[in-house]
Formats: C-alpha cells, structure tokens, sequence
C-alpha cells in the first residue's frame, strides 16, 4: 500500500502539481506514526501508511495556506476537515490535492480508531479495563441518561487530571484561530492556574467553538496524554447538531448559525 | 486608576421607598476606582444634573456611573448631561434600581443588596469604557405613509406641507378608508364625504405626494434614515394613463355576483369596478377572483367597451424598490365579526345588521339611496333597537378594552333613524355611555331628550326570529326589569379590532404590538407617535380606537415628528456598534453568513507588515449593534462597542472571581 502512495506522491512532485506533500512517516516504534513533509522527489520512501496514521494531517493545511499542497488522509473524517477548512475559508480549494489513502486502505479506514485503541493495550495493561470503567466505552446516548449530577461528577474527575497543555487544540484542524481565547490577556478569559473548574471550563468553550464544525476526527481524544474522553464530546456536539439543526460538518452544508429564518420556531430547535 | 463619580437617584420614594439609598452610597464609597458616591432624590431633575456635573467638574471624574431608572427611560439624558460636564457621553453606565430592584423587590433588606451588587457591577463596567464617537448617516428625506384612511391622507399632506416628498400607500382601489364609508360624523353631524373628499384631492392633485394605491409594502430593509422598501404595486388590468374614468366598463360587465366590501357586504359589485363614486384614483381595478375573463379565458366586455383602451389583461404585479427616511404606519382597523355572539343569532338573522352596514344605509350614496331597509324584506323598520359593546369590554370574547367611538355613533344613528322617519321608535341596549369628546355629553343628551331615543341600561340576552319581527330579549338593570321588545330590526355596535395583517406588517417592521393586536407606542404619554424602532410613526386606529377628531389631530402630530426627523441635516447613529480587530480574525466568515443586515464585509487587509488576509470589516452606517456577530465569532475578533468583551469579563469576575 504505502508503495502505491509513494508512486502517487513522487509522480505529483516531479509534475510540479505540488510543492510540499503532508504525510505520514514511521515514528519511533511499529506501532507509530508522525507527520512528513515532502518536498524532494528523493525524500518520497520515508511515505508509509498503515493501520496506525491516525493523526489529523489537515492540521498542517492553514498554514501553508500559499502553497500547493498534496495531502494524504487516512480516514473519511480527514477528508471531511478538508473540506470544512475549505468552508471556511481557511484553504483554497484549487491549492488542495488530496492523495486518499483511505480509498487505497478502505477495509482499514473505519477500523482505525480501534486500532488506536489496541495500541493503548499494548502500551499498558488494564489501560482499557480503567477506560471502561471511567465511562470511556459509555454511548452518548447512554451518557445522556445520567442525571445532571451523575454527568457532572464524572466530568470533575476527569477534568481533575488535565494538565491544560492544550495539546487538544493544537491538533484540531478547526482550532486555526489567529489567537486562542486561552492566551489573551486583555481580557483575561481564563487564568493560567491549574484546577478543575478552569480544565473543564477550557474544554467545554472549546466544544462550544468548534460545534457545528467538529468532524469527530478524534485527534483531540488520540492526542490527550492523560486519556480524557473527549470522544464522548465530540461525539455529543456531532449528534446535537444533526438532532437540533439537520446539520453535519464537512459536507458544505450552511452553518445552522447563518441558516435563521422567521417563522423558525423556538419549539422546533428545542 | 478610573475616578468614578456615582450617583443614587431616590426617583422620590420610587426607589428610596424599597431600597435603602444610603446603604449603596456607603457601598459604592467602597468600591475600586470610585472617587466620589452621593445621592439625590431627583437625579433627572435640573439640580440633580446640576450636581452631577458639578461633582465632575470639582472631583475631576473621569466616569459617571448612575442607579436610577431603566437605561431606555434617562440613558440619553444622562449621557448628555456629562457630554456638558466636558466628558465623552459614552463614559456613563446605568444601574438599574428602579425597574430592577424597587419595582419589583419588596422585600427591603435582599432589595438593597442587590441594589448594592447591581452598582458595583455598572462600575466594574464603566471601568472598561472606552470613550466613543458619534456617527453621522445621510438622510433620505422622502417619507412613506403606508394606509391610505384619514390617518394616512392627514399624515401626508402635513408631511408635504412641510416640504417633504411623501409616497402614500393603500392597498385598496381608493384612499378614503373607514372614513368614506360613514354617512355623517359625529357630534357635528356634517357630512363625512363632505369634509374627507375635498383631503382625498388634495392627495392626488399635490406635486409632493406619489400615490400608489392597490399596493402593499412587502419587505422592508435599513433603518432609520435609510429605509428600502419593496412596495408590490398589484395588477389593476387597467391603464392608469389611459383610462378616462368614464365607468362604461363597470357599467357593461356581467360579473356581479360579489359582495360589496364597501357597502360592508348589503350590496353587490362587479368585477371590474372603482369602490365608490369618489374613488381617488377614479379608476377601476379587475378583481381577478370574480373576473370571467380570468377564470373561463371568455368574456372581455370591458376591453371591448372601453373607449380609451385602457384594459389590459396581461398586466402583472410590479415591485419597486424605494428608498424612504421615515415611515409612518396609518393602516387603521377592521371591525369585529359578531359571528361569535350566539345571543345576537351568530351573524345568520339577515335583520341583525352592524352599524357599519346600517350607515351605508343612510348614506344617499349607498345600495338602498339613503333609506334604512330591513335586509330580510325590504320594508322600512319601525322599531330598531342598538346594542352597544358587541365585541368591546367584553373579556370571554378576548376584547377587554373599550372601541371609544361605538357609544357615540350609535346616538349618531338613533338620531338619524329619528329624523328620517319620525315615526319609528330607536331603543339602545348600553353598559355605560362614554362620551368624554368635545360636545360629546351634549350630543348624547340632546339624542335622548330632542329626539326621544330611549336607553336602556343592560344587557340584551337573546334575539329571536320572529314570523315578521324579531324578539328582543333583555334586562333594564337600572329598573331591575326583564324587558321584551318587538323590534323590526337589531343594530349592533361592532367594536374595532387591528386590521387582520397587522402583525405581519408589524413583523417587517420590527414593531411591537399588544396583546390584542394594536401597535405600541414608544411612550404611551411621552412618545405616543413613535415606536421602538427610531423612524417608524403611528397615526389613527392601527395605535387603538379613536374617533377622527384625535385620529386627524394624531396624524399631524406624526407629522410633525417626520418633519423634525427630515429637516435635521444628517443623523445621529448610535456608535454602540461591532468592530473586528483584523489581527484576531481569521477570515472564516461566519459573522458574514449570520449578520441579518449585511453589516460585514470580507475585506483583503495588510494586518501585519506584508501580511495580507481577508479579513471581515463592519459597515459602520448599516450595523445595528445587534451583536449576532459577536456571538458567532469563535475566534473572539469581534466586539461590541459599550459591551465589550473586557467591560462583561469585569462584571464577571463581580460575581465570581475566575
């Protein structure tokens, strides 16, 4: 598979379609992947994919907003924040080649968040025994049966063990903005201490600032070094806005926010 | 450090009454960046201003916080009684402790605590204003009136008088309105034709005022100053150029089964018809709906009979777009449909007619040449008893308030009854006689004892049919008796409710109106002409019921107020608006797709040295300061000015520090 990637990617390069190709490289194990940029033919073997690129490479795309780029994606929601980085403006559509990998690893590409998975087994034993009973398994639909309480109590001690490195943000291909409402000092949002209530405070805006825009990627979820679930709300933002607004991200669907019309009725969006 | 000066008005005991004054002066002394807290019982009065810019002038303040009431009540007198003070208007917050506290708090102790934490909040706020600037807009100085009744036709030739451009709307064939369906007015008993005919001329003949009736207003941009309307002028399948006004075709067309809306359905018209004789235009229009020609594609006598070949078939509605500087809303009233009223027979016994109905009787213009005809026979009505308050005072049938003008012409119509065939009898069934007009009481007076109409005061249970009369079942409650009357006929007094499309109408406007359907005031004492939206103008029943005196006087004083607004030589905008700092956007667009005015442009803009993005840009004269923006903008570029993201966080870390 990969060796058909490389032709594809080495054959765009020499036509001079691209300048720079975003892909994935072998990271430091088996089991690992990391971002590459390509922009010698020479350099287009170090090209893999496999079961284990699971990262988000439309991440990379806003800022090289002036080049011509070739980018491999691994699974459909990549595809998806391409397109929605192209609704918003973020990308030029013209400067966007997308090498599907996806389409070439078709039986893997919606058994790889699994695969994510089976890596955290490997990596620590009882790791998803802990997830599983922390919730990490639950269903939305499930979740939301809790009572208010329940879900509040749950969120607390999640959020008790994040340690605000914002590593959920940096890799989220729809957190491009210039200046994170986290870092501004005029006016000061958030502080920087530590505590669970300013965790959880961080984390719920952000749900509120991607919503509508979110493509489930699961980059956040895949890139927290303390495992916080945050599947569970992405999961939620995605089945809101499809219940309440009809909508799904990355489709060039108008923004349910730019989509009011008069006779809307309140009852109606509940 | 910011010097605060804060101000506590009493609003005599109002607020001083509930909360304890003193208490937040005390509080406000306390607070960071106050410089000096006093109170007044007055604050709005001459003195209290006077102290306020005093105080600013002695202390050097530099903001101005006040605890009064509601920011829409004295928000603008305060900000210019700082503006005299030598500081930048925009430098003053309000606390709410009237409408907010007092008002609704009686509870004396939690009352000042929250009077007391609403002030520490306006100088949280008022720490972070920044001093803003007046924006100026041009003026378009043309004004729309839309209805074309007395309201309507008083409101334009003032507006012209005053040299104004006005474009008048009616959606009727006609102007005239309510007005020229009444046969004589009340209580000078002049002649309703008389006195409006010559105005409906007027319209037509003044250079000023563009007349487009059959046409109604069907969208509605901008704001004050710079409103664009689309007025959709309806198909009338006749040539206003051409047609002469000769009435041949009306005469010729074989169409006539439909009802009268003029004569308030006792009569027939045709499909081609003018409404009335004096119509302003004196041209017909084609009602598709009863047209032969349109519904069978045979017929055309019209065309084939107009001289001037004015008739035209294939005419389609037209929509123009205008640009006004005021609006003014006259469109008037309906009146209500007795249908409900089960005592009355549910509007299905042909001799129980309304009192519009009964006055196109009178009139020597209308169906029946001025004799009163009972509708079942024919024949003329001996007996005729009125009843008063159908569909008025009357909470089950959801019409709480009182129609103001039912008592008074139904002593008009006694009293014509009376004259035009002195041997009848007139009876009216009423609560209470309201007549508090100029001459009013007289009018009344002189009905009852001149002219021998006999009032009952109650209610009237049930009408029944009768072989050739009708029974009328009732209570005198002055006497205590049940009475019967053998009556030829019943005439009710109908009250009046908004037009059906009111609210519609209210809604392209962005009017507000009350529960029972009639356009609110800005100020039901201090702004009775204007609405909410700055630019909109009310005159005549579309407001409430009112008779043609305070219709006409109403019309005028809306007028007057078009008239300041026009004259003035460009317009003041609230600086209160969005603006993006391009730094922190990202060019994403959805403040673009959300805002309901197009206030946001995407601009290319040099944001860094070499740095060149498409970044969003407020049109500073179209924002409304709605703030839709503001809450779509994920990436926090976008504020509003006076409520900043800086001034809310302030109040934010008031109530709890985070």
């Amino acid at each position: 598979m990969s060796k058909t990637l490389q032709e594809t990617a080495r054959n765009l390069l020499a036509e001079n379609k691209v300048e720079v190709i975003i892909g994935y490289a072998q990271g430091y194990d088996a089991f690992h992947t990391r971002p590459v940029f390509i922009s010698n033919v020479e350099d287009v073997s170090k090209l893999i994919i496999n079961e284990y690129c699971t990262n988000n490479l439309s991440v990379y795309l806003p800022i090289h907003k002036k080049l011509k780029v070739g980018i491999v994606t691994a699974k459909e929601q990549d595809l998806a924040s391409i397109h929605e980085l192209i609704n918003e403006h973020q990308i030029l559509e013209e400067n966007v080649i997308i090498i599907e990998a996806a389409k070439q690893i078709s039986s893997l590409s919606s058994e790889l968040g699994e695969a994510q998975r089976d890596r955290g087994i490997d990596e620590e034993d009882g790791r998803q025994e802990a997830w599983k009973k922390r919730g990490y398994d639950m269903a939305v639909e499930e979740f939301e049966k809790l009572s208010a309480k329940e879900r509040e109590t749950f969120w607390d001690k999640e959020f008790e063990r994040c340690i605000r490195c914002y590593a959920c943000r940096q890799v989220c291909p729809v957190c491009y903005c210039p200046d994170c409402f986290v870092n501004r000092t005029m006016p000061k949002y958030l502080n920087e201490a530590v505590d669970m209530n300013k965790n959880k405070l961080f984390s719920l805006v952000r749900m509120l600032h991607v919503f509508g825009r979110c493509m489930d990627c699961r980059a956040c979820n895949n890139a927290c070094p303390v495992g916080i679930p945050l599947r569970l709300l992405t999961k939620k933002i995605a089945k809101d806005a499809l219940e309440l607004f009809g909508y799904v991200s990355g489709q060039g669907q108008e923004h349910p926010f730019s989509t009011f019309e008069k006779d809307e009725l309140l009852e109606e969006i509940r | 450090m910011s010097k605060t000066g804060v101000f506590i008005c009493h609003c005599g005991s109002n607020i001083a009454g509930v909360v304890a004054v003193e208490k937040v002066v005390e509080s406000a002394k306390t607070l960071p960046g106050v410089k000096v807290a006093m109170d007044y019982k007055y604050m709005c009065s001459d003195p209290g201003q006077n102290l306020i810019i005093n105080t600013i002038k002695e202390q050097a303040l530099d903001r101005v916080v006040v605890g009064s009431c509601s920011p829409r009540m004295h928000e603008n007198t305060f900000r210019m009684t700082i503006e005299r003070a030598g500081l930048n208007p925009y430098r003053l917050e309000i606390a709410n402790l009237r409408e907010h506290v007092s008002w609704v708090h009686s509870e004396k102790a939690s009352a000042t605590d929250k009077a007391i934490k609403l002030v520490e909040l306006a100088v949280a706020k008022v720490r972070r204003n920044e001093p803003l600037q007046k924006i100026y807009a041009e003026i378009e100085k043309r004004a729309l009136v839309i209805g074309g009744g007395i309201a309507g036709i008083q409101a334009a030739l003032d507006i012209a008088a005053n040299g104004y451009k006005v474009t008048l709307v009616e959606r009727e064939p006609s102007i005239g309105g309510r007005m020229s369906q009444l046969d004589k007015t009340f209580p000078t008993m002049d002649c309703s034709a008389c006195i409006l005919t010559p105005k409906m001329v007027a319209v037509a003949q003044n250079k000023d005022i563009t007349l487009l009736t059959y046409a109604e207003v069907e969208q509605v941009h901008g704001y004050v100053g710079n409103f664009e309307v689309n007025i959709n002028k309806k198909a009338r399948f006749v040539s206003m150029t051409k047609c002469i006004g000769c009435g041949v075709c009306t005469e010729k067309c074989p169409s006539k089964k439909r009802l009268s809306e003029f004569n308030a359905n006792i009569a027939t018209r045709k499909a081609i018809y003018t409404p009335f004789p004096q119509a302003v235009p004196n041209i017909p229009v084609i009602d598709k709906d009863s047209c032969m020609y349109f519904a069978t594609g045979k017929c055309k006598v019209c065309e084939k009979v107009c001289p001037a070949g004015a008739v035209d078939y294939t005419q389609e509605d037209e929509i123009i777009t205008e640009k006004f500087g005021a609006i003014v809303v006259a469109t008037g009233y309906d009146l209500y449909d007795h249908s409900s009223y089960g005592e009355y027979g549910y509007g299905e016994i042909p001799d129980v007619i309304t009192g519009l109905q009964l006055e196109r009787m009178i009139n020597s213009g209308g169906p029946t040449g001025g004799h009163i005809k009972r509708p079942s026979d024919g024949k003329e009505p001996e007996t005729v008893v009125f009843i008063q308050c159908v569909g008025s005072r009357d909470d089950a049938k959801g019409k709480p308030y009182c129609s103001r003008v039912c008592c008074m012409y139904t002593a008009k119509q006694a009293l014509l009854l009376r004259e035009h065939y002195p041997n009848s009898k007139a009876i009216v069934f009423y609560m209470d006689i309201r007549a508090a007009g100029k001459g009013y009481e007289e009018f009344i007076q002189r009905v009852q004892t001149e002219y021998g109409v006999l009032y009952l005061r109650g209610r009237v249970s049930r009408i029944y049919e009768k072989k050739d009369h009708l029974l009328v079942k009732g209570v005198d409650t002055l006497s205590g008796n049940q009475v019967e009357i053998k009556a030829d006929m019943v005439v009710l007094a109908t009250g009046l409710k908004p037009k059906k499309e009111a609210q519609n109408l209210a809604q392209l406007l962005h009017i507000g109106y009350d529960q029972n359907g009639f356009y609110t005031e800005l100020h039901p004492k201090l702004a009775p002409v204007e609405t909410q939206i700055a630019g909109v103008y009310l005159a005549g029943c579309c407001q409430s019921p009112k008779d043609i005196p305070d219709t006409v006087a109403q019309s005028s004083a809306t007028a007057a107020k078009v008239g300041a607004l026009l004259s003035k030589e460009r317009l003041e905008i609230e600086p209160m608006i969005s603006e993006v700092n391009p730094l922190l956007c990202s060019g994403c667009r959805m403040c673009y797709n959300a805002c309901p005015y197009g206030a946001i442009e995407m601009e290319d803009t040099e944001i860094r040295r070499g740095e060149i993005r498409c970044v969003a840009k407020v049109l500073v004269s179209v924002c409304k300061g709605c703030g839709v923006c503001v809450a779509g903008c994920y990436c926090k570029a976008i504020d509003l000015k006076g409520w900043t993201d800086r001034q809310l966080m302030e109040q934010i870390k008031v109530i709890s520090y985070c």
